[in-house]
């Protein structure tokens, strides 16, 4: 029963990916099916605050609903320091 | 004779010793060459007479005036050799006494100067309590470490749940946005029904003019229903118009929350490095101060210990002034007994002259020298 849904995101992840981000990651969450969500950083160079803000309140809806295992994977130098900086290791597990 | 060969033998080299010990070589050895000279004629002399008293072997007098003449005036000119000599003597002495209370000044002074560095140095490395400040130091840096990155932590989480609040902000608008469509939708559908109404309306007016006076009352309901239908079309342009402007509106909003939501921070990442490498440094330089103090320390008490035994090693140059006012009056002496050397003839040198070794015998009994070290290690003496 173990589904891992993955997210690929962009080359930049800023304000502009918004739409789509929360489409796809909205439907995720409603989707029983899935239990866990991968979120695929290994193409990502940059991001800015907003798309911090979008990680958080994922992340906190989330937690009202589902309560699925939430993923970062293969983020690298810039992103993974900034995604370190603003704590999300503890709304995220790393990979 | 031959005792006054003997003395000049015997005062030459020890005067020639005392004033080459005193710096005065060409003095010295000046003396020397004079005594030697003075005994060489003196023996000259005693062997002439000794030869003419054995030729004539007349009288009780084996020498004669004129010769005896020659020895008053080397006396004099021995004499007045050891007054040059006093007088140097006392010239050194001024001298040295002079210069050592220079030296012995300017060392006192520099002993205090150094002093005040060691004071100072310790001020302005606030050295009173150093290991308990270096505690305190590396508490406080640490704090401050620890301070900084709370307070950069805190406003980063701030802006991203700001950010975050405004995503959700958009994400509520965009649902607004998503919803308004439908409503055009239904306006549309309002739209057609008051297009059908008014054609309704215009085929019962059609009928109502084919009925002529039966329809007249009809008539005007029709006039009536098409009018209603052409107003209810005007309601639906103008929440058409509305909801157009709602729109466009809407888009403005979300660009503007955009804005504020969407800021960098890779800059705050830069900071937070730049405080942590400013903290490093911080520590280093005031490891290095402490080091540079302690070597500045330990530099002084070496700088205060030569001054120190500086101004010890001056002390003996007391030792050398009685050392040389000894050598002077001794000098003095001899001048003044060399003066008293008038004579007759020869039993009376003989005479004079053991009188003059018993007066210097018992002057120099007298007249001990006070200073009995030799040496400035022998010689412990405290401090002025």
């Amino acid at each position: 029963m173990s589904h891992a849904i993955k997210v690929r995101l962009p080359n930049r992840f800023d304000f502009n990916y918004h739409q789509t981000f929360s489409q796809e990651c909205n439907s995720l969450l409603n989707d029983q099916a899935c239990q866990s969500v991968e979120l695929d950083f290994s193409q990502v160079q940059y991001l800015d605050s907003s798309a911090l803000g979008m990680l958080v309140l994922l992340a906190k809806k989330n937690k009202g609903q589902g309560n699925k295992t939430l993923i970062i994977q293969g983020a690298q130098n810039t992103a993974k320091e900034i995604l370190e900086m603003a704590n999300l290791n503890k709304l995220y597990e790393f990979r | 004779m031959r005792t006054l060969s003997l003395v000049s033998l015997i005062i030459a080299p020890l005067m020639a010793a005392l004033l080459w010990w005193l710096g005065l070589p060409l003095l010295g050895t000046a003396l020397a060459l004079g005594l030697l000279m003075a005994s060489l004629v003196w023996q000259e002399h005693n062997h002439d007479s000794t030869a003419k008293a054995a030729n004539t072997a007349t009288g009780p007098s084996p020498c004669d005036g004129s010769q005896l003449q020659n020895l008053e005036p080397l006396s004099q000119e021995l004499a007045s050799l050891l007054g040059e000599s006093h007088t140097s003597l006392q010239q050194i002495e001024t001298t040295q006494t002079d210069a050592v209370t220079l030296l012995s000044e300017a060392f006192q002074q520099l002993s205090q100067l150094s002093d005040q560095q060691s004071q100072l140095v310790k001020q302005i490395l606030g050295h009173e309590a150093l290991a308990k400040s270096e505690e305190h130091d590396r508490e406080w840096m640490n704090n401050f470490a620890q301070n900084t990155a709370t307070t950069l932590d805190r406003f980063v989480e701030t802006t991203i749940n700001m950010s975050a609040s405004s995503m959700d902000l958009v994400e509520k608008i965009d649902n607004i946005n998503k919803a308004l469509p439908s409503i055009t939708k239904a306006m549309k559908d309002i739209d057609q029904i008051a297009s059908q109404t008014n054609l309704l309306a215009l085929n019962a007016a059609i009928e109502a003019a084919r009925a002529g006076d039966f329809g007249r009352g009809f008539a005007v309901v029709a006039d009536e229903v098409r009018a209603l239908s052409n107003r209810s079309a005007g309601f639906s342009e103008g929440i058409q118009a509305q909801l157009q402007n709602i729109t466009q509106q809407i888009v403005a909003l979300t660009e503007e929350i955009g804005r504020v939501a969407a800021q960098d921070v890779s800059y705050v990442i830069a900071s937070k490095q730049e405080v942590q490498s400013a903290i490093r440094m911080l520590v280093a330089k005031s490891e290095q101060d402490k080091e540079y103090a302690a070597q500045l320390e330990s530099i002084n008490e070496v700088l205060q210990e030569s001054v120190y035994k500086s101004i010890r090693g001056l002390q003996f140059g007391d030792i050398n002034a009685q050392h040389l006012q000894y050598s002077a009056s001794a000098i003095r002496f001899i001048q003044q007994q060399l003066l008293g050397l008038s004579v007759q003839n020869i039993a009376d040198i003989n005479q004079h002259l053991h009188e003059k070794l018993e007066e210097m015998r018992q002057h120099r009994q007298q007249m001990k020298n006070p200073v009995s070290s030799h040496n400035v290690v022998a010689g412990n003496i405290d401090l002025f």
